[in-house]
């Protein structure tokens, strides 16, 4: 417990801050923030485009689409909001060698490396929009809502993309001077469109190797009533694994560590 | 605390790093492709020594001697290649949070302040980090500030700090946890004489009060003699020296300066018979003679010439560390 009240009292003072570093340059937060909106105005626009010319796609219409693209959109926001921003900066804390300073507080790094780079102030509006898509697709969806399993697969999903985010920015470990950024946000962009809509090789991959349709399309199934136990069981069996896989591969990655020449 | 117990222990440490070395062009660069030469840097080769509690060690070596690596080694930041080492009770690489709270380390050209906020926040959030009881860190704080001479400067953003002020800054977040080890990685560097004067006046008076352990690198001599009252010199991974600093100056203080001042104009040649001749104007000389044939040669300068003013100055140990680097490098 007393563990628990100790990062409760690290991520409240983390969050206040962040808030007052962001208020130092408000002007480039806000300018992050409309680019922000307009990733989400156009992918708004994208699904109307889209379901214009037909009234389902691989079995998921326009409401369930929005049901689907607010839970991305409320995982993502959450994830980044709460820890994505410390490891996609691993590569320069590797390479400057600023990551000596993180080791030496009596924390495990990943932990440092979240509090010290919490980004609520500008994932908080987002995610706001992301709710409220989300609410407008369950206004125009038919089928039975399950909150608790969708509460329960929406924590087990941003769990995931955590591990997912720890074992990539592992790979600075090994190649300091690599950045896997760019392919990281491009592969979970894949997330806010149904599983059911890659055919093969696509979907075994993006199912188990890159568990998309575990973070996204499974809690969403909860919300449109198509859910059934195996996929829960799955889902929660997936999100074990990948922390179990990702704890390992980043403390083997840590061990490699050799910090800037000096 | 038992000053004589062995807070610092090393046996064979060893830490090489295994890099590529790539021929020179485009040609190179392709080649490199293929096939690239794998070479391993031999950091820190076998050293041993032991520090004890309370003790203020000079770690001194050229650019590149292995004294940074060392010091990352003893604070868990790197894994030694091979080797042992015990540090305040624990082996430092295991990184355990108990360790991490008993010693700090303080690298002069990284910083751990939160660069676009004031000291204080940062120090808040160490406050919590190192589970430091609210009255024990308003306490400890308020000495440390008094101390370093910062009180009007904890709400500036750190970034706006001079260097001798972000550097003092840096030193109370180190100690605030107050660590029972305290490595220092050039705390001076970059630093005008004033804030080098008071960064040190606070080191000593932090070792004498608290009885921290200390281990100082350095390549400010003014840092070292003042300081440090033990020197280990470190040269391409290895030991060269590891002794007082009184030892260290007679062991290779062969040579002491005599400075004169003269009533007339004394000859050149006839001050060459006492001592080497360094500088001379004339009515004015600096003179090296022999640290065991001192007062003879005094005498002589005295009895020979009408001296108006005299001084003697022990070499000065920067000339001694470049005379020991130089030798291991001709060895």
């Amino acid at each position: 417990m007393e563990h628990i009240i100790k990062h409760f009292n690290i991520f409240l003072a983390s969050v206040r801050m962040e808030v007052m570093d962001r208020l130092n340059d408000i002007h480039i937060g806000l300018l992050i923030m409309v680019t922000i909106f307009v990733q989400i105005f156009l992918s708004v626009v994208f699904f109307q485009a889209l379901y214009g010319q037909t009234e389902s796609i691989a079995g998921w219409s326009l409401s369930e689409a929005y049901i689907l693209l607010g839970t991305w959109h409320i995982v993502g926001d959450i994830s980044w909001a709460l820890f994505v921003r410390g490891f996609i900066r691993m590569n320069y804390y590797v390479t400057s060698g600023s990551l000596d300073m993180m080791l030496r507080l009596p924390m495990d790094v990943r932990s440092i490396l979240r509090y010290r780079n919490i980004d609520i102030f500008l994932h908080i509006p987002p995610l706001v929009v992301g709710i409220m898509i989300l609410f407008y697709g369950i206004s125009n969806s038919s089928g039975p809502v399950h909150w608790p399993i969708y509460l329960c697969l929406l924590l087990c999903a941003i769990v995931t993309y955590y591990s997912l985010t720890v074992m990539l920015s592992s790979v600075t470990f090994y190649v300091p001077n690599l950045s896997i950024n760019y392919i990281r946000n491009q592969v979970l962009e894949l997330g806010q469109y149904p599983i059911a809509i890659y055919k093969g090789l696509a979907k075994l991959l993006l199912t188990f190797i890159i568990p998309l349709g575990f973070m996204f399309t499974v809690p969403a199934r909860a919300l449109t009533g198509n859910i059934t136990w195996i996929e829960f069981v799955q889902a929660l069996s997936v999100t074990v694994l990948f922390y179990y896989v990702s704890d390992r591969v980043w403390r083997r990655g840590l061990a490699r560590y050799e910090s800037a020449l000096g | 605390m038992e000053k004589s117990a062995k807070e610092i222990s090393v046996k064979n440490l060893v830490k090489d790093f295994e890099y590529h070395e790539k021929p020179e062009g485009l040609r190179g660069s392709l080649k490199a492709l293929f096939k690239r030469e794998k070479k391993t840097k031999h950091a820190v080769r076998d050293i041993s020594f032991t520090v004890r509690r309370g003790e203020f060690v000079g770690f001194i070596g050229p650019n590149g001697a292995g004294k940074t690596t060392t010091l990352k080694m003893l604070s868990g930041i790197l894994t030694p290649t091979s080797g042992q080492a015990r540090v305040a009770g624990h082996v430092p690489w295991e990184r355990e949070d108990r360790f991490k709270k008993k010693i700090a380390i303080v690298l002069g050209q990284k910083s751990q302040l939160w660069n676009t906020l004031p000291p204080l926040e940062t120090y808040n959030l160490m406050r919590l980090i190192y589970d430091i009881p609210e009255k024990t860190y308003r306490r400890r704080l308020k000495r440390l500030v008094e101390l370093l001479d910062v009180e009007d400067k904890l709400h500036v953003q750190a970034r706006k700090l001079s260097m001798g002020q972000r550097m003092k800054c840096e030193l109370i977040l180190a100690l605030l946890h107050d660590p029972q080890v305290l490595f220092l990685d050039e705390p001076t560097i970059g630093l005008d004489v004033l804030s080098q004067r008071k960064i040190r006046d606070f080191l000593t008076s932090h070792n004498k009060e608290k009885g921290t352990t200390i281990i100082l690198t350095s390549h400010n001599m003014d840092d070292v003699e003042d300081l440090c009252r033990r020197l280990v010199i470190i040269d391409e991974g290895v030991i060269g020296y590891d002794g007082t600093l009184e030892k260290i100056k007679s062991d290779y203080g062969e040579y002491r300066y005599l400075s004169a001042r003269f009533g007339d104009k004394v000859s050149r040649d006839a001050l060459a018979k006492i001592g080497e001749v360094l500088e001379y104007s004339g009515i004015e000389a600096r003179l090296r003679v022999p640290t065991g044939d001192t007062p003879s040669r005094v005498n002589k300068l005295t009895s020979q010439f009408d001296v108006k003013d005299i001084g003697l100055q022990d070499v000065d140990l920067e000339e001694i560390v470049s005379d020991i680097f130089s030798k291991s490098k001709q060895k």
